[in-house]
């Protein structure tokens, strides 16, 4: 096993900086995974918007009606009367819906030409618009009642409003799922794994192969007596050892950290979500070897390593929903494997059953990943064969001595 | 000699691989892979037709006003709320909830309306609004009419609604969900200017490279050497800087507001910060080149992660909850720069940003000097 165990001791010599990757990305991705997560319900609940209301018109009790009725559809949001908070929190979507009251509001509600709200929101959003509707069904409904008894002192307009308001649909969520969801927090977490999989398998796999690549060594390892498939076979080892062991560490920091909530999961669900990552695993590993053929030198391997994680992730989907893709760019996804490694954790967590036809989009998505290794292994056998056969191939990289 | 170092770092750092692969080429792939991956997400938020599947059933036919107020929410126009499809039973909605040809089902139980949804969205919430308000309204009705029955000119006056709400816009550009990536993207290319500050005290420094050793022994003070080393790698930089510039507003067509030239400004400062902070990882004698390279590498991508390269307004989660790390991360003063720019008319939060910026730079550079002034080695 000495070519197996060159590979340790060199991989062992870079684990500094292996480290600081491994750390580094772990904490970004719990961030990115806590960060992104949306509560989820079995029953319909109505989303809950943030809004702000800057109130110029001076307290009244309309105003407080108001805000307590926009209270009970979304989140109030506050922020100080000042242009660059109000400008800010418009350009993050901090504040769905920002509702500023003129001076003079109230004074001229039942009257002819009420002075409107000022409403700001980001341009044609589903958020504003569903805010807007109830602020205007809100103003609409005191008018009518006012209408319809102008006597009525203030604070009874408000409470009758406030009771005609409470008057709501039914609505329940359609649901066939025999088994309990898999958590969010679990499921992004294992989407943001694809990420941090193919840094570490890429930096991995690279750092050794790299260094056997080298011409001065290649020139050696040609002429020892050891054969070259023994060297190839304890190469191949050591590269399913570090892909293995990055992939087990990950999956077993994912269940230490979220385990605690997947107490009522079908345990299939779970499995099946590992073999998901196994499987990207070896399709990383794939990558890893091929992008070895062409890297020289550490700064190369890490913007390799950044470049392709960033590009996969982000067109595959890892990082932005696949949803919010357009057509095109979805067609264009399909060619990526990180695509078919989030469209298989998006199947898996949506399972209502195991039967052949409910698990045949994941065995496929899965199958599709195979297939992406095994054409990235073969690439790389033909690059290979062909730096074998010419005499550049022993001339263009780096001597060990020179990196 | 000031010339002369001068070239040989410009030329030096322009033949470099790494260099160019890291300031030239990474910025423009993953700029390009924004623009296309992004094309579509400012309107994945915006409101469109909702696909709904309506129960006509014989209850839905008896009750002309609400198949009136389904019918007017799904007639074509720039109002219309629903693309309905009209199914006979509650199952066959379901069907159309199970092939994903609607987001809800809507039908009527007992002379009430009720919704199905296939999943708490904001277009289920939205439908539930309808439904709610159509519910409210005729309650209301009903009551008016058993408090004064027969007055139908106060029905009609009852039914005229008012938009009360009148569009106000705060910011002189438009928000866009897109150029908060392009943003932290380019404050990443200004960091990544510590692979110059890198490589320039890796050639200086004797204990780090034999180039270095070599000129250790050049009659120039280390200080002016180092000096002119550093704006060489800042010139090269900046030229990288500059073409990605160029390929976002030109190329991709970003629009970055109109005042181009402190735009360049911040990516002159950003990437000043990002050569200091190359600079004083590189003095660390420990660390190998490939560990210092992790180094930068990692702490570049956690500070634009934190400034919102791969989740979109965490930044501004960040300025709010924990302002301290948003005012030290070199990256999210950058990316806030470029947004102050896009933002306001005001140029002081522009001016505080840049001036934040600055005394990082400062600090960082004088932990360099620290670190570099008066070095003699025993041994080599």
């Amino acid at each position: 096993m000495k070519v197996f165990n060159s590979c340790i001791r060199i991989m062992k010599r870079r684990k500094a900086s292996f480290l600081v990757y491994l750390i580094i990305f772990l904490v970004l991705v719990v961030l990115m995974t806590t960060f992104s997560v949306e509560n989820y319900s079995t029953d319909f609940s109505a989303q809950k918007p943030e809004f702000t209301l800057i109130n110029r018109d001076g307290e009244s009790p309309l105003i407080n009606g108001f805000r307590e009725y926009l209270e009970g559809y979304g989140t109030e949001f506050p922020l100080p009367d000042e242009e660059q908070a109000l400008q800010d929190a418009v350009f993050f979507q901090a504040s769905n819906y920002i509702a500023v009251i003129p001076e003079g509001f109230t004074a001229s509600l039942f009257g002819e030409n009420p002075v409107p709200l000022q409403k700001t929101t980001f341009p044609d959003s589903a958020k504003g618009y569903y805010l807007d509707s109830l602020v205007n069904q809100y103003w609409n409904q005191i008018r009518m009642i006012h209408t319809a008894e102008p006597e009525l002192p203030e604070d009874q307009l408000i409470q009758k409003t406030a009771e005609s308001l409470a008057v709501t649909a039914k609505a329940e969520l359609f649901s066939e799922n025999e088994t309990p969801p898999v958590p969010v927090y679990y499921q992004l977490y294992c989407q943001m794994q694809g990420y941090i999989l193919i840094v570490l398998v890429l930096l991995g796999i690279s750092t050794v192969l790299m260094v056997f690549h080298r011409p001065y060594i290649r020139l050696r390892n040609m002429c020892s007596p050891m054969p070259p498939e023994k060297v190839s076979a304890q190469t191949i080892l050591y590269g399913i050892a570090i892909s293995v062991l990055a992939w087990l560490l990950l999956t077993v920091f994912g269940l230490i950290l979220w385990g605690h909530t997947l107490s009522g999961t079908d345990l299939r669900q779970i499995l099946l979500l590992a073999a998901n990552s196994l499987t990207f695993t070896i399709t990383s590993a794939g990558i890893a070897v091929l992008a070895s053929c062409f890297l020289h030198s550490p700064n190369i391997q890490n913007a390799a390593a950044n470049f392709l994680s960033l590009g996969l992730c982000f067109l595959g989907g890892v990082f932005v929903p696949l949803e919010l893709f357009g057509e095109g760019m979805i067609r264009v996804a399909r060619f990526t494997p990180t695509y078919w490694y989030t469209f298989a954790v998006g199947e898996i967590c949506s399972l209502t059953g195991f039967s052949a036809g409910e698990l045949g989009p994941v065995w496929q998505a899965l199958g599709i990943q195979l297939g992406f290794a095994a054409a990235l292994f073969c690439v790389t056998m033909a690059v290979q064969r062909h730096r074998n056969s010419v005499e550049e191939g022993f001339g263009q990289t780096r001597t060990e001595y020179e990196a | 000699m000031f010339g002369s170092i001068y070239r040989k770092r410009v030329l030096s750092s322009l033949r470099s691989k790494e260099m160019l692969i890291w300031t030239w080429i990474f910025p423009i792939l993953l700029a390009t892979l924004f623009y296309f991956a992004f094309s579509k997400l400012d309107s994945a938020e915006q409101w469109s037709q909702i696909p709904v599947g309506i129960v006509a059933d014989s209850e839905y036919q008896k009750n002309q006003i609400f198949s009136q107020v389904i019918g007017s929410l799904s007639e074509e126009g720039d109002s219309q709320l629903l693309l309905a499809e009209m199914v006979d039973t509650l199952e066959e909605g379901k069907s159309l909830l199970r092939e994903e040809k609607a987001e809800a089902v809507i039908y009527l139980e007992n002379g009430s309306p009720k919704l199905l949804a296939k999943e708490n969205s904001w277009n289920a919430s939205i439908l539930k609004g309808v439904l709610d308000r159509y519910c409210q309204t005729e309650a209301a009705i009903y009551q008016l009419l058993e408090q004064n029955p027969g007055n139908m000119e106060l029905l009609s006056e009852f039914l005229s609604t008012k938009v009360l709400t009148k569009e106000a816009s705060l910011t002189e550009n438009p928000p866009t969900d897109t150029l908060g990536y392009y943003f932290a993207l380019l404050a990443m290319v200004c960091l990544y200017g510590g692979f110059q500050g890198l490589e320039s005290i890796y050639s200086i420094q004797a204990n780090l490279s034999p180039l270095g050793a070599r000129r250790s022994l050049a009659p120039v003070k280390k200080f002016r050497m180092v000096f002119v080393d550093l704006l060489g790698g800042l010139t090269v930089h900046m030229m990288g800087m500059a073409v990605a510039i160029f390929y976002i507003l030109c190329v991709l067509r970003v629009n970055f507001g109109d005042r181009l030239g402190l735009v360049l400004l911040t990516c002159f400062i950003g990437s000043l910060t990002g050569i200091a902070f190359g600079s004083l990882v590189g003095v660390s004698a420990r660390l190998k080149e490939a560990a210092k390279t992790a180094v930068v590498v990692a702490a570049t991508l956690t500070c634009c992660f934190l400034a919102g390269l791969m989740v979109s307004g965490i930044n501004y989660i960040i300025a709010q909850k924990v302002p301290v790390i948003s005012w030290i991360n070199p990256a999210a003063r950058i990316s806030d720069a470029f947004r102050a720019l896009y933002c306001y008319d005001s140029l002081i939060p522009y001016l505080i940003d840049m001036g934040v910026l600055v005394l990082i730079t400062v600090i960082l550079f004088a932990g360099t000097a620290f670190f570099l002034r008066r070095q003699r080695y025993e041994s080599i």
